[in-house]
This record gives C-alpha cells, sequence and structure tokens, in this order.
C-alpha cells in the first residue's frame, strides 16, 4: 500500500501546489486548523451521477461554524452551494427521483425538515412541526417521513409536550428532581424528555409514534444520530436501534434493533432480543429478506468488536460475516445488489474502506491511506470523505475492486497552499509483552539540518481510541509541528485497529501496559529520530489520556518538563461515582466500585500525589459530566498545594471537547504558551509564524 | 430576661378562637425578618433593616424601619422596590445613610429622618457592596471590587468591559482560589476606597493589598472601623498569597484614612485569626477578635485589646470559654458588649473592659446585632418558638422590653410547635444538649414520626433560634416532632466541646445521635420510635451518608443536602483547604488514614435507607459531585432515592422559590416514608 499512499499524497498536495501565489508557506498554527474548511456527510443521489455534502466554514464574528449543502457531480465537475441561509443546513437526503435534496434547516425559526431542487432553487419547508426535529429519514417511496422528535412520552400529542415545556420554563424554581439516573448525560441535564421517531406523510398530517411506549432515547445521545434507523425496502416499516432499560441505562449496553409499522397498527417489535449486548446500526437488503447491522457478544463492553451481522427479517436465527476479520466497522452502506457490505474500519492507525462479500465473509481493502469516512454507493462506485494528517476531509471516489481513486473537491486546497506542514511517519517497536506497538511522529516542517526538536508528547483517550492518520480538529499534531515541536503519538495497548485482543489489554490494567509503552515507545522514537530532543518533553493529554497524564505525574515523575492534563481522570473512585455512563469503569475496573474497590484503586491516580513534581497545566470544560471539572480542580488543588508550577485552564462553556471556534484558540494557544515556558524556544525554523 | 417573655409575645399572637393552623411554607415566607438595628446617636431611635419576601418577583425585598427607644412610633422610612439595606445614623442624627441599587448600581444614598426624599450619595462607576461613615460625617470609606494592579477605577471598568466582550469566556487561574463559595475567582479583589460625603476623587487606602476587604464571601463592614477621630482606618484582612486557599491567618491593619501612608499590620504577632476591629471611645485602645490556633477555623474565639500607642495586647476575659460572634463598645468605653453561642441559646454578654468580669444580660433565646447607648442596649431577640423582633435592655440586664411586634399580626392564628431543651450523657457520658420542637397542635393521645435535623460545621449549633433554612417549627407544622442534637463538635458548650471532633468527624458525633434519639424516646413516650428520619445539610449530610452505611437498620428514611460523600475527593475540591486539612490531619497525601477512617464512600456496601439528596449546583464548599455521587451509589445499589438538582443555588438555598421547592420535595419524601397507615 506504499505506492498507493504516495498517490494519495501527491493527490492531496497536487491542488495547492498550483494555488500557492508564490509567497512562502508559514508553519501551521491554531488559526490555520480554524479556517479549515469540514466536509461531511457526503450522499450520492439515487443515479450516482451527483453527490450533495455539507460544508462547516467558519464565522469568526459569530463564534460559529456554519454549515452549507454542496453539490458536485460524480465526476468532479459542477461544483456549486445548494443552499446559503446563515443557519445551520445538514442531513441532506435525496428525493428518489433525484430531482431534489430534503435537508434540515433551522430557517423557520425551528429545526425543521426542508426540500431544495438539485438543479437550484429556492428551499420550501416542508414539516412545520411544534418541536424540533432532530434528524430524518425519506422512505424509499418518497412519500414517508420519519423525524426524531424530543417528546414527552406521557404526552398523546406534540402540542401536550409543547405546552409542558413552556410550563416548566415558566416556574420560577429551576431546581429538578429525579428518581433515577441518567440525571445528565455529556454536556447536558436530563429534562424527562425522549427522542422518539415519528412517521408523517411529506404533505404532511399526523405525526405516529413509531417508538411509542418504548422507554428509550432514538436515536440515542449524545452521538447517535440516522445510521440507527432505516426504512425497510418497501417502506412500511422502520427499523431502529434502542436501549429500554429503565432504571439501569447507566450500566447497560444493550442496545437491541426494532420493528415498528409506520403506519402505528402494531407496536415495536424488538427483533434482537437474544443479544444482550449492542445491536446497532440496521440495513434491510434491497429484498427485504435480511437484516445487515452491527452487533457486540459482551453486554456492558462498549469497545467489544463490532461483528457485521446477517438476520432473516422472516425469523432465524443471525449468523454473523467475515468473524474472522478482526476488525470493527465503524461505517457501513450496503451496494445496490445488496450483496456486498462497504465499511469503514480503524486499521493499524489509518481507518480504511473495506469492502465485505455477504455470501463467503471475504474482506478487501479499498482504501487504505488517512481516513475514510461515510461511504455511500454511486452508481458503479463508492463515494467517501478521505482524510490525513495533512490535510482536512474532501470526498473522494472508488471503484468497488479499489482502483481509480478519484478526488472530487479541493475546498481546502488555497488554505494548505500557505501553509507548511510536518512530515508524518508512523513507526513501530516492541511495547509491554513483547508486542508490536505502533506510533505516528510528526517531523516540525522547518528543522533546519542538524537542528533538534523539543517533543510534545501526545497521549490519546479512550482509552479504546487512536492516534490515527488523520486531520484532527482538536489534537492536531500540525499545530505543536507548526510551533517546532516533534509530536510523537503513540497507540499504547487498549488502542483501537490493531484486532481485539490489542483493545481487551487495557482492561483492569489502565495504568500498567500503557505506561510501559509510552516509555519504550518514546525511548524508541528518540533512538530512531536523532533530530528529536530527549531532554525537551512534555506530556499531553485528553480524557484517558488526561488520566495518563495525571498517572505520569505520580509514577514517571522525572523524565518530562511539563504535562498537559485535559479534562482528565484523577481520583477512580470519584470518577466511578460521578460519571455518567457506569457500564465504562465498571467493564473496565471489575464492577461497581463498592463490590471491587481494590479494582478502581490500582491505578488511581490520586494515590501517587505524593511523588508529583512536574509542571502541569490543567485543562477543564464546566460542561463534562463525563468527566466532571472537580476532576480538573481537584488535580490544580494538589499541584497549588505542593507548590508545584502549574495553571488551571477553565473553559465555562465547553464539554468534554473545545468545540467553540474561539475557545479552541485560546485553548490551543494557552498550551503552546506552557510548552513555550517549559521547553524553551523551539528551533528557530527561519520563517516568520503569524 | 427570661424565655417566658418570648412566649408571652408568640402567646399573645393567638387568639381566643378558631383554633389556630400548624405554620405552612407560606407562612415561613411571609414572615419580617429583623437586622441591622441601629441606635440614632442620642439613643432615642432604632433604625433597622427589614427583609420581606416578594413571592411574585422571587426574590427578598429590604427596607428601612424606625422605631422610637421605647418602641414606639414605627415607621417604614424607605420603601422603593430596591433593596435598601445598611442603615448608618449621621452625627448629627437628621438623616441616615444606606446602601440602595435604585439608581442602577449599587450606592451609598442618604434620606432625611423627619421625611424628605432619598438622595444619591456616591456615584462610583462601580458596585458599593458596604460602607462605613466617618464619626464626624465628612468621609466615606467604601468596599468596591476593583483589579488591584489598575491605578484608578476607570481602568477597573474598562478592564471589565474589555473582558465581557472577549469571545472565549474561558479563564486562566495560576493560583488557589479558583472559585469560592458559589462564585468563580474574576481577579477583583475588594478594596477600600475613603471618598468625601460631599463627592471628590475616591483614594484607595488599601492600594498594593493582594487581599479582599472585606473577604467575601461572608465579611461586611464590620472588618472595617473608622478611629473616633476620623484619621485613621483598622480593617482586617488575609494577606497570604499563593497560601490564601489554607491560611486563616487573618490581621488587623492600620492605615491613614487619607491614604497619606500604606496600611500597617497591628497583629504580626499572631498567625491566626484576628478580625472585628473596633476602636474604644476615647481612641486609644483597639478591641479586636482573635484566635490562637493557626488553621483552625472553629477555635476559641476571644477579645483582645490593643493599646493603640504601643504595649503588649491584653486578652480579655481570658477565662471565659464561650466565643464572641459580634462586639460593641458602650459610649463611656468601660464594658464591651458581645454575643456568644452559650449553651444552646447565643447570648448577650457585658464584659468589663478593665476587669474582664462577664455578666449575661439575657437568658433565653439568640440576641444578635447589639448596638448601646448610655440608657439601653438595642439588640433583636429570636428563639425556636418566634422570628427576631427588636428588643431593648438596660446594662445591668434589667428591664428587657421589646420594641416591635412586627410578626405579631403575621402569625396570628397560626400554631407553632413549643420547643423544649435536655440534656443527656453522650459520648463517654459528657453532657450533650439538645432541643425538641413538639408538634403543633400535639394531640395527648396519639403518637408522632419523629425527624432528627443535624447541623453543618461542624463547628456550630442548632440552638434557640428562628431558623428559615432547617426550620424546625417546618417540620412541626407538618405534624412531626423535630429533634436537634448538638453533638460533639457543637458550639457553646466550651473549647474543649468543640474541638473534640477533630480526626473523630464518624465517632462521637455518631455515639451523642444513638443515644440522643434513645434518651428523646425515652422522655417523650409521644413519639414513636420505629418511624424516624434523620435530615442534615453540610456537614450534617456528611453525617447523614455517613449513617447510611454505619447504621444501616435504623431509620425509615434519610435526607442528605449538600453532604460530603467522598472526604478524599472533597479534601481536593473544596475551595477552604484550611478546614480538612484541620480536621482530617493534612493534605490528602499526608494522611490518606485520616481521610478514609470516617469516609462515607467506603460504606456504600452497606447502604440500604431510602435517601433523598438535595444540591445546589453552584456550591464550591461542597461541590455538586458529591451528590451525584451519593444518588449514584443509591441507584446503582437500588435503592428507593430522589435527587433535587438545583442549578442556581449554592451551599444554601435563598431563592423563595427554590426554598418552596426544597421544602415541598423534602416533606413529600417524609409523608412518603413516615406517614404510613396509622
Amino acid at each position: 500500500m506504499r505506492s498507493f499512499e504516495a498517490t494519495l499524497a501527491l493527490l492531496l498536495s497536487a491542488a495547492p501546489a498550483l494555488a500557492n501565489g508564490g509567497a512562502p508557506p508559514h508553519p501551521f498554527g491554531p488559526r490555520d486548523l480554524l479556517n479549515m474548511q469540514r466536509l461531511s456527510e457526503p450522499r450520492p443521489s439515487p443515479a450516482g451521477d451527483r453527490v450533495v455534502f455539507a460544508v462547516r466554514t467558519l464565522d469568526p464574528a459569530a463564534d460559529r461554524y456554519r454549515a452549507d449543502l454542496w453539490i458536485v457531480d460524480g465526476g468532479g465537475g459542477g461544483l456549486r452551494r445548494l443552499t446559503a441561509h446563515e443557519g445551520n443546513e445538514s442531513g441532506p437526503v435525496w428525493s428518489p427521483d433525484g430531482e431534489s435534496v430534503y435537508f434540515l434547516s433551522p430557517a423557520s425559526g425551528s429545526a425543521q425538515v426542508w426540500r431544495v431542487p438539485a438543479a437550484g432553487g429556492e428551499p420550501v419547508q416542508v414539516t412545520k412541526l411544534p418541536l424540533d426535529v432532530g434528524a430524518f429519514l425519506l422512505s424509499p417511496d418518497g412519500r414517508t417521513l420519519v423525524v426524531t422528535l424530543d417528546v414527552d412520552t406521557d404526552c398523546p400529542t406534540l402540542a401536550c409536550t409543547v405546552e409542558r415545556s413552556a410550563e416548566r420554563a415558566a416556574r420560577p424554581a429551576k431546581g429538578r428532581l429525579y428518581d433515577r439516573l441518567f440525571v445528565r448525560h455529556w454536556d447536558t441535564w436530563e429534562d424527562g424528555l425522549r427522542s422518539h421517531p415519528f412517521a408523517l406523510p411529506v404533505g404532511g398530517g399526523e405525526p405516529v409514534d413509531l417508538a411509542r411506549g418504548l422507554d428509550a432515547d432514538v436515536p440515542a445521545p449524545p452521538f447517535g444520530g440516522t445510521e440507527e434507523l432505516t426504512f425497510t425496502p418497501d417502506g412500511r416499516a422502520v427499523v431502529f436501534a434502542a436501549r429500554v432499560a429503565p432504571g439501569t441505562e447507566p450500566w447497560s449496553t444493550d442496545f437491541d434493533l426494532y420493528l415498528s409499522p409506520v403506519d402505528g397498527s402494531r407496536p415495536p417489535r424488538n427483533l434482537t432480543d437474544d443479544n444482550p449486548a449492542w445491536d446497532t446500526q440496521p440495513l434491510v437488503t434491497p429484498d427485504g429478506s435480511t437484516l445487515v447491522y452491527l452487533a457486540m457478544r459482551r453486554p456492558g463492553y462498549e469497545s467489544d468488536r463490532f461483528d457485521v451481522t446477517l438476520r432473516p427479517l422472516a425469523g432465524g436465527a443471525p449468523r454473523v460475516v467475515a468473524a474472522e476479520w478482526d476488525r470493527s466497522p465503524s461505517e457501513i452502506a450496503l451496494s445496490r445488489d445488496g450483496r456486498t457490505l462497504y465499511a469503514t474500519a480503524l486499521d493499524t492507525g489509518r481507518q480504511s474502506l473495506f469492502a465485505i462479500d455477504l455470501a463467503s465473509g471475504a474482506v478487501r481493502k479499498l482504501v487504505a491511506g488517512g481516513t475514510a469516512r461515510a461511504p455511500g454507493v454511486a452508481g458503479d462506485r463508492i463515494v467517501f470523505t478521505l482524510e490525513h494528517q495533512r490535510s482536512p476531509a474532501e470526498l473522494f471516489s472508488v471503484r468497488p475492486d479499489g482502483g481509480d481513486l478519484r478526488q472530487l473537491t479541493t475546498f481546502n486546497a488555497e488554505e494548505l497552499a500557505g501553509v507548511a506542514l510536518g512530515e508524518p511517519e508512523q513507526f513501530t517497536f516492541t511495547g509491554a509483552g513483547g508486542d508490536r506497538v505502533y506510533a505516528w511522529v510528526v517531523k516540525p516542517p522547518a528543522l533546519p539540518p542538524g537542528g533538534k526538536a523539543p517533543v510534545a508528547f501526545i497521549i490519546h483517550g479512550g482509552p479504546q481510541g487512536s492516534s490515527s492518520d488523520n486531520f484532527h480538529f482538536r489534537w492536531n499534531p500540525q499545530v505543536y509541528a507548526g510551533a517546532g515541536y516533534a509530536a510523537v503519538l503513540v497507540d499504547f495497548h487498549g488502542s483501537t485497529g490493531y484486532g481485539q485482543a490489542f483493545t481487551d489489554a487495557i482492561r483492569g490494567d489502565w495504568g500498567g501496559k500503557p505506561l510501559e509503552d509510552l516509555q519504550k515507545g518514546l525511548a524508541a522514537a528518540l533512538a530512531r529520530y536523532p533530530w528529536m530532543d530527549g531532554e525537551r518533553v512534555c506530556a499531553l493529554g485528553a480524557s484517558y489520556g488526561g488520566y495518563m497524564v495525571n498517572w505520569i505525574a505520580g509514577r514517571w515523575p522525572d523524565r518530562f518538563r511539563c504535562l498537559v492534563s485535559h479534562d482528565g481522570t484523577f481520583d477512580q473512585r470519584m470518577f466511578y461515582y460521578s460519571t455518567e455512563e457506569l457500564w465504562h469503569p465498571e467493564w473496565e475496573h471489575g464492577g461497581p466500585y463498592f463490590e471491587n474497590p481494590e479494582g478502581h484503586e490500582k491505578h488511581n491516580p490520586v494515590l501517587h500525589v505524593d511523588r508529583w513534581q512536574t509542571p502541569m497545566l490543567v485543562i477543564h470544560g464546566a460542561l463534562d459530566y463525563r468527566i466532571p471539572e472537580t476532576h480538573g480542580i481537584a488535580v490544580f488543588t494538589a499541584l497549588q498545594r505542593r507548590g508545584i508550577p502549574s495553571q488551571l485552564l477553565h473553559l465555562p462553556n465547553e464539554n468534554h471537547w473545545v468545540l467553540k471556534p474561539a475557545s479552541y484558540a485560546f485553548w490551543q494557544e494557552t498550551i503552546l504558551a506552557w510548552l513555550a515556558r517549559w521547553l524553551g524556544p523551539p528551533v528557530d525554523s527561519g520563517s516568520g509564524r503569524r | 430576661m427570661t424565655g417566658a417573655l418570648l412566649v408571652a409575645l408568640a402567646a399573645a399572637a393567638a387568639p381566643a378562637a378558631p383554633a389556630p393552623q400548624p405554620l405552612t411554607l407560606d407562612h415561613l415566607l411571609g414572615l419580617a425578618r429583623i437586622s441591622e438595628p441601629a441606635l440614632s446617636p442620642d439613643g432615642r431611635s432604632v433604625a433597622f433593616t427589614l427583609r420581606t419576601t416578594d413571592r411574585a418577583a422571587n426574590r427578598a425585598r429590604f427596607d428601612l424601619w424606625l422605631v422610637g427607644g421605647d418602641g414606639s412610633g414605627l415607621r417604614r422610612l424607605t420603601d422603593h422596590p430596591e433593596n435598601d439595606t445598611g442603615p448608618t445614623w449621621s452625627p448629627d442624627g437628621a438623616a441616615l445613610y444606606f446602601l440602595s441599587p435604585r439608581s442602577g448600581s449599587s450606592q451609598v444614598w442618604r434620606v432625611p429622618v423627619g421625611g424628605g426624599e432619598p438622595e444619591q450619595v456616591s456615584r462610583l462607576p462601580l458596585d458599593v457592596a458596604g460602607f462605613r461613615l466617618a464619626p464626624d460625617g465628612t468621609r466615606l470609606v467604601l468596599a468596591v471590587d476593583v483589579f488591584p494592579d489598575c491605578p484608578d477605577l476607570a481602568c477597573t471598568v474598562a478592564r471589565l468591559a474589555e473582558r465581557e466582550a472577549r469571545q472565549a469566556p474561558g479563564r486562566l487561574y495560576d493560583r488557589l482560589f479558583v472559585r469560592h463559595w458559589n462564585a468563580w475567582e474574576d481577579g477583583l479583589r475588594s478594596h477600600l476606597l475613603v471618598v468625601p460625603v460631599a463627592g471628590g476623587e475616591p483614594v484607595d487606602v488599601t492600594r498594593g493589598l493582594d487581599a479582599d476587604v472585606p473577604a467575601p464571601p461572608f465579611g461586611g463592614m464590620e472588618e472595617v472601623a473608622f478611629s473616633p477621630d476620623g484619621r485613621q482606618l483598622a480593617f482586617s484582612a488575609k494577606v497570604a498569597g499563593r497560601a490564601e486557599a489554607w491560611s486563616t491567618d487573618f490581621d488587623i491593619y492600620l492605615v491613614p484614612a487619607d491614604g497619606s501612608a500604606p496600611p500597617r499590620e497591628l497583629t504580626l504577632d499572631n498567625p491566626a485569626w484576628d478580625a472585628r476591629p473596633l476602636f474604644s471611645p476615647d481612641g486609644r485602645t483597639l478591641a479586636h477578635l482573635a484566635m490562637e490556633r493557626p488553621g483552625y477555623e472553629g477555635d476559641h474565639i476571644r477579645v483582645v485589646l490593643r493599646p493603640l500607642s504601643g504595649g503588649p495586647p491584653r486578652v480579655l476575659a481570658a477565662d471565659w470559654d464561650r466565643s464572641p460572634a459580634e462586639i460593641a463598645f458602650s459610649p463611656d468605653g468601660g464594658t464591651l458588649y458581645a454575643t456568644a453561642p452559650d449553651g444552646g441559646e447565643q447570648r448577650l454578654f457585658a464584659l468589663d473592659a478593665r476587669s474582664g468580669a462577664v455578666r449575661a444580660l439575657s437568658s433565653a433565646g439568640t440576641v444578635r446585632g447589639p448596638t448601646a447607648s448610655r440608657e439601653r442596649v438595642v439588640f433583636t431577640l429570636e428563639s425556636l418558638e418566634g422570628p427576631a423582633e427588636l428588643w431593648s435592655v438596660r446594662p445591668d440586664g434589667s428591664d428587657p422590653r421589646p420594641l416591635t411586634a412586627i410578626n405579631r399580626d403575621r402569625l396570628e392564628g397560626v400554631a407553632l410547635g413549643s420547643a423544649e431543651q435536655f440534656h443527656f450523657p453522650g459520648w463517654n457520658d459528657e453532657r450533650v444538649h439538645a432541643w425538641i420542637v413538639q408538634p403543633a397542635n400535639r394531640d395527648p393521645g396519639r403518637r408522632y414520626p419523629l425527624v432528627l435535623l443535624l447541623h453543618g460545621g461542624p463547628q456550630s449549633s442548632f440552638g434557640n433560634e428562628f431558623r428559615y433554612l432547617w426550620s424546625s417549627q417546618v417540620y412541626a407544622g407538618a405534624g412531626y416532632a423535630a429533634l436537634a442534637v448538638d453533638f460533639h463538635g457543637s458550639t457553646g458548650y466550651g473549647q474543649a466541646f468543640t474541638d473534640s471532633i477533630r480526626g473523630d468527624w464518624g465517632g462521637k458525633p455518631l455515639v451523642d445521635i444513638e443515644r440522643g434519639i434513645a434518651a428523646a424516646l425515652d422522655r417523650y413516650p409521644w413519639l414513636d420510635g420505629e418511624r424516624v428520619c434523620v435530615l442534615g445539610a453540610s456537614f450534617g449530610g456528611y453525617l447523614v451518608n455517613w449513617i447510611a452505611g454505619r447504621w444501616p437498620g435504623r431509620f425509615r428514611c434519610l435526607v442528605s443536602h449538600a453532604g460530603p460523600f467522598d472526604l478524599r475527593e472533597l479534601s481536593l475540591t473544596t475551595d477552604e483547604l484550611w478546614l480538612p486539612e484541620w480536621e482530617l490531619g493534612g493534605s490528602y497525601w499526608q494522611a490518606p488514614e485520616e481521610h478514609e477512617r470516617h469516609n462515607p464512600v467506603n460504606h456504600v456496601a452497606r447502604w440500604k435507607t431510602p435517601m433523598l439528596i438535595l444540591h445546589g449546583e453552584l456550591d464550591y464548599g461542597v461541590p455538586q459531585a458529591q451528590g451525584i455521587a451519593a444518588f449514584t451509589a443509591l441507584q446503582r445499589r437500588g435503592i428507593p432515592s430522589q435527587l433535587l438538582a438545583t442549578p442556581n443555588e449554592g451551599h444554601w438555598t435563598l431563592r423563595p422559590a427554590s426554598s418552596v421547592l426544597w421544602h415541598e420535595t423534602v416533606l413529600a419524601w417524609l409523608d412518603r416514608w413516615l406517614r404510613l397507615p396509622p
């Protein structure tokens, strides 16, 4: 695949080279990152001749990204913008005749479904519901919409939900009384509403609750979307994923697939009751006979491998396809004939595109460089977005046999032409237990010959995640390379994309093998790249990466010039009791804290504060309910009380991530200033930084 | 003075018929709350602040009132809808200065006592948080939040505007505090500005001081005093640099009122808390309150007299084992009037400034806000059986008289539960005191369920006072007997009793509670010992969480408000680190065993009692994560439980609507578990 990656790099960099007006590129920085346009949601037309997609562009004055819909021919020509409202247009869906595109827009003052002629013209509002539409689907015959709405499930009508919400908002007492968990989730307090799918005619009519009687959200917050619902080919029913676990929701991962007729004639029927683990992402073969979906085997484990699973809708036993294939798909799409499943999956530091033959289980890799997302079938080609460490996502297409990869858009060509990016390289080393461990390094673009670069050692979250070949809009190694640092990112034990056994290996060993991998990985990088300055290294991480930084502070206290801990777990006991998704610590540390305190205390950073000595920048978002901000406050308190140089960056309007543009810039600049303080000036790159 | 007078007052409120109704939340919120009594220079009038509740606007409303020293001529002086507070007499007694936000920002105003429109006195571009008037009436000292490195107020105003306009609201901190009580630190410091009453350029007499004067969250202008000649100011401040979050080393400073010299520290000799400076009327002596032990906020508070001409300070009444809350000089300087918790009451005492001899001037009830003329001492007096009214007494303690009965009409037709104090042999058979309030209109033929109320602190007391949060009368009105045990660690029973809780949070108090309940059941056979719930806030909430695991079979239900659940996490996330460091033997990493010994989180495996958790999101003393964690433990164990999470309240529940929802939620929980079929 090496020659393929070279081709890809050429493709993505060719246009920038042409667009460069001659000014010397400046090193990449946080402001450059914000200026990149963000492509997503590619949707091929029914005939496959066009692709509609969403583009998010920075609006600095409003401190937000605005999303518009664009359209491009399958060959890459005819690019034009389809919607121009200042609000966010998203979720494009083609009409069956390919004449128009349905989408979600807030233009009317609430989020509703709109329609615009694909050839261009004025958008028309399609739904006028009294509640915001969360997401929607269109039936294959184009006559029925399914919209998801946050409703009070005790309410017989939408008007009743509207009234109750208004009544609640008008109450002078703001206290909320809860009888059960969740009380909050991700970045939002529970408000008693549930997202349910409703079917209604495109021409208007009474919405029918397809999940009535289900004490569940469809799709599931915080990240679920339309991939959790699908129409059957005859348009008469919808299959959706839902976790019905009243009172046990925070420790259950038992999502099931339900079939619900769109006329509401029967209640939803559970199709996967036999699997107590996670079932999701339903698709139905074109002949309507078979459900194709992703399923885990182990209840309570959110990072179990997703198996591609087939289940006859008429009844019968499910069958796992490609059981030997040791990768876990992220997104899936069915071919027109229903025989092939296209899937993206993390794959040794990349996210590759695969084709899986549903009959034989044979798996072929179609695209193997960078990160492929959102595959869709466009006639005789597959359309998807592709990004890598030197370019944000652009639209690409490829033949089903993996040949003839074509780039369809160059939205970021001009911006990329003006910046100098570092060269990424993947290397491997022998980590914990003698296992092969992968890592990426990014070299500063302007390192003079013989110069030595200080090192930013970046640790990913999850822990079941990966520092892979993508263009990240938060933990982007190019920002560090642009500032003159070498970025080193190790995919320690527990990372995804290296087989399920490697992912599973972190369970019960959070501070063990991963720390050993990081120690060996840093040593391997320094041995391999003599241009790195091993005396000047800072370690940075968020979420589990922040946990690891807090762990390093006490368990490897003499190695780093400085540390950066963002939204990191500090006390595993309080983390267990104050996070929302309890299944995660229960799986990782062997049950609820009160049943197995030793499991939670075994690798607990708070128990090693007596050895802390490394200067640390602590960062925490106030809306982070995954790892509540008290963890960051506690870390800063420990540092201050011990007299260790430290700063706390508190972000009142950010959650577990940093999403608002101005907050991102402040966050990134604060981190860079902290590195500069402790690593000294990076080697002079010889060109001005902006 | 006796409790009988108070009871008489309450009884006078009750007409012969019809039968009075038990107290409800509407009654409670309908009461008027008197505070800040201020005697006029001639001693013939008393100005005070009256707080009423505007339910429609969901806020408290403060107005200034006036009453004659003999109780005659009660009248309202200000009636603007905005809050008027801090009544301060002009030297000639013709006008009252006060604080009001009626101009759109909080400023000093003046109103003629004889009638006329209030006029605005200060016009600063920033809010005034508090003020004092110089004895000659020519100058004001104002407490204003400023950026301490700003040369003038305009700089602070401009910087605040610039910050407001910033897109990224993130805050970067280099040291603690990052937040305190219910607010995130914003880099502003409360400084003292002296300004002529007639107007003119304000002078920051605390310029350059890395401290808040007065200190948040509770400090007020009692921390600032003009000398009798008006040429000097005394104030208390903690200048602790990076150690602010774990130091209690407040000191008294003296500064020329014209700002011609920087503040000079008077109490260098004491590394513990010094506060509440008062000049003697002759200007020769500075009196203040002081503790001895650094880092201990519950230490014995003593009155110290410090000659301003130099010479060693003198502790007044060194053998008196009580800790004064407020102090005031008699006009002749011969006496210091002090209030202090005392055996379940808060009494008024007179301390002879020469001999240190101590006399009690009140007996039952809680005295606050003493203000003295030559003839009388005026103060507010309340008890478990009635809200505060103004009283006065002769300096020798004779002739106690009520000056107001503002709540008489408001309590007409309302039945309150009668209160009684008793004591029992608690931990180590040491005497422990408790108050019980009977259900209102108690029927002698019935048995009643019991609620046990546990106070916070831990160094405080549920004494003979009329509370609006944790009011025993609310439970008495709902048909419960309310028992409050002043367990080891409580204040008012001598310093040794207070100190005895250190390192033993879950030890002696639990024994006291066990024995206190047994003693009450023994003493009051009309109590139903099968139907008992325990309620507590803050340290009381900690005890409830502790009881959940250490005494799991005893109670029908539990209610834990803002209660610590995991002492390790609390010690690392609370704002004021001195408290856990004193109580638990240092920082967690220095004394892990001390933190874990009485830690509720370690006993969740035994939890089984239904529990209601209540927690405000703006509580930075006991962060809300503690309440969420306790609720998570309950839910994960399948124990019936509720969580009331209040986004706009801190450690206390202050807004009227929040208070109503809080009380209704608690009472519904008690009803669910205690009001079983007879």
